[in-house]
């Protein structure tokens, strides 16, 4: 039942969304959408190729880091885990650094080609660390994530340093934002969402005796490596094609499954989806807001998303602490 | 004993003439600071490009002793010995050189600037914001290192290449001129609105700049571009062989409805020439002014 309110509260904000532009949101321009042959050219290409694409992919975006925020949770049995902790951040920064300093030029999707690549490569570094035997350790995964994610850190500054002149898109890039995002970007992070979204959907029951510990898991017949394995290559790949369309978003992957959980979403089955809508939600109103409140002037939207949730979720623990 | 007295009086009276030659300058920066210097400067180093070409604009190179990693023209800047970047300056370098002034830039840090003053140094700071405070600075400079005439001169012949631009734009009608988009950057476009050198250039130059009605430097929205639609787009070229910019502008479909890149009139700036507050600000106009109306001011030739 919730479910399905929440898809229809997604279709609307997403409609809603659509009409926002100029600064102010217009009841006639959500409309248009419907009447797309009584539009002049130029309106109907801002209004389908600039705005609609853009209010698709904050959608996913959001989508994506929060369901698989709300998966490595799962996973780790630790609420500080947030997407990133692969490394996949720091993997896509490097990648797009190297992309934007060394000029290369292989089309529009150029930067984010080389931060999908230099994410999974990072990803697939991190967990090929963290094998032990035949398993893969949390705590080892968590701190090889860590180190890996420093040691790139490190390299990113050194970019950032030698950038000069191009400091500021190398900055740009990394505060994260929609702007100028339009279908071709959309249709990169589709195949690997969806993909992604299927197999951790897979998952949900296995996800959910992990709360009760990999011991016991284990003990209830699940193959808890295979399922680690299988979830987190969805989760590497799910979180490199965000991050390399969008930068770094921060916020919505740690804290939109932790909201859900306080309203009592423990369960899997609920948890992941009802983490996709609500993480889209969340995203496309931040990224609508980051492009409206000083326009024509964008914030980026991590901004946006940190200033506002985070307040809103120490609000929820306070009220909510006594009951955890 | 006598050889000796005429020695000594001529070695006075030759101390005497030389140091009658330096006398204590006060000036003001373009940051506000009352900066006290003993002119003529004879040790000059530069912390930015555009205070480089002042100085060999006024035929200074000679005195001119530490420059930035950033500083390529003339030619002859290259040579010279390397203080840091713009922002990263090697303070214990300049302390070194032992310059008499400092001439500090728009980008360099404060701290930079406070530093250099607590270890001594006298620094003075260019910051120029319009042609007008260009043409000061050279005035300034010229000033403190005792060439004012060469200054004048500069600055005369600067003003006589202006007065030419606006005389021929003074001719042309509101609807002859066309609306131009100057795109600093792409993702998100950066353009420059009012209160800025490339708001002034395209001004003076009998353009419209599309982004007049905001102010500084600021981001647009993909659409505003399409609302706005110029009629005429330049591109910040940064060395010549980083033209990702002018690419996108050419390659994404959304934009293939503005009318500049229907009439293929998508040109790239040379950022050397058109983001230095220095001599060459008045060629930047020209090449504006060649951009916007090719009649009078001769065809442009973008750079390569």
């Amino acid at each position: 039942m919730l479910l399905g309110l929440t898809v229809c509260g997604a279709f609307l904000s997403m409609w809603f969304a659509t009409g926002v532009g100029e600064g102010r949101y217009r009841l006639q321009d959500s409309l248009s959408l419907f009447s797309s042959t009584s539009l002049s050219s130029t309106e109907y290409t801002i209004l389908f190729k600039i705005r609609l694409p853009r209010v698709v992919l904050s959608f996913l975006v959001g989508g994506g880091l929060a369901v698989c925020g709300a998966a490595l949770q799962g996973i780790f049995q630790n609420p500080l885990v947030d997407p990133y902790v692969l490394g996949v951040s720091s993997g896509a920064a490097l990648g797009a650094v190297i992309a934007i300093l060394s000029g290369v030029y292989l089309g529009l999707l150029t930067v984010p080609l080389f931060a999908f690549l230099f994410a999974t490569l990072t990803s697939f570094l991190v967990l090929r660390l963290s094998v032990v035997g035949k398993k893969i350790p949390l705590e080892v995964l968590l701190l090889a994530g860590i180190a890996v994610g420093f040691f790139l850190s490190a390299f990113i500054s050194l970019g950032m340093f030698i950038a000069g002149e191009n400091l500021h898109q190398v900055v740009f890039w990394t505060m994260g934002g929609f702007w100028g995002r339009g279908w071709l970007e959309v249709k990169m992070v589709l195949p690997f969402l969806s993909g992604g979204l299927l197999v951790l959907s897979l998952f949900t029951r296995e996800l959910n005796t992990f709360l009760l510990g990999e011991k016991v898991s284990r003990s209830l017949g699940v193959d808890v490596e295979r399922v680690k394995k299988w979830l987190m290559l969805a989760v590497s790949l799910v979180v490199a094609s965000c991050v390399s369309v969008s930068g770094i978003i921060g916020f919505v992957g740690l804290l939109v499954p932790h909201i859900l959980r306080l309203f009592g979403y423990q369960d899997h089955r609920f948890l992941l989806p009802l983490s996709f809508l609500s993480g889209g939600v969340v995203l496309l109103l931040a990224d609508t807001l980051a492009r409206t409140v000083l326009h024509p002037v964008e914030l980026p939207v991590g901004i946006v998303t940190s200033i506002l949730g985070s307040p809103f979720f120490i609000y929820l623990l306070r009220k909510k602490k006594r009951e955890l | 004993m006598r050889r000796y007295g005429v020695l000594l009086v001529a070695l006075f009276l030759f101390l005497l003439v030389f140091s009658a030659g330096a006398q204590e300058v006060v000036l003001q920066d373009d940051w506000g600071r009352t900066v006290q210097v003993a002119s003529p400067t004879w040790r000059i180093v530069s912390l930015s490009p555009a205070n480089t070409e002042i100085v060999f604009a006024l035929g200074l190179e000679e005195r001119l002793i530490g420059v930035t990693s950033y500083c390529n023209y003339p030619p002859g800047a290259q040579a010279k010995e390397k203080i840091g970047s713009v922002t990263e300056i090697n303070l214990e370098r300049v302390i070194r050189l032992e310059p008499d002034v400092v001439l500090a830039g728009s980008l360099t840090p404060r701290e930079v600037v406070g530093k250099l003053e607590e270890l001594g140094l006298k620094v003075f700071v260019l910051d120029a914001h319009t042609i007008e405070g260009v043409l000061e600075d050279l005035r300034k400079v010229a000033v403190l290192a005792g060439v004012e005439d060469r200054g004048e001169a500069l600055v005369e012949t600067l003003q006589e290449k202006l007065r030419q631009v606006k005389e021929k734009v003074a001719k042309l009608s509101e609807e002859e001129k066309p609306n131009l988009l100057h795109v600093i950057w792409h993702d998100p476009i950066w353009t420059a609105g009012k209160n800025t050198f490339i708001d002034e250039f395209i001004t003076l130059a009998g353009g419209k700049n599309v982004v007049a009605d905001l102010e500084g430097y600021v981001t647009l929205d993909l659409e505003e571009v399409l609302r706005r639609n110029p009629d005429i787009i330049t591109v910040l070229g940064t060395h010549g062989d980083e033209k990702i910019s002018y690419e996108f502008l050419l390659a994404d479909e959304r934009l293939q409805s503005v009318r500049a890149i229907q009439e293929k009139k998508v040109f790239l700036v040379d950022s050397d020439i058109v983001t230095r507050p220095g001599p060459r600000v008045i060629e930047a106009l020209s090449l504006f002014a060649q951009i916007l109306h090719p009649e009078p001011f001769g065809a442009y030739e973008p750079p390569e």
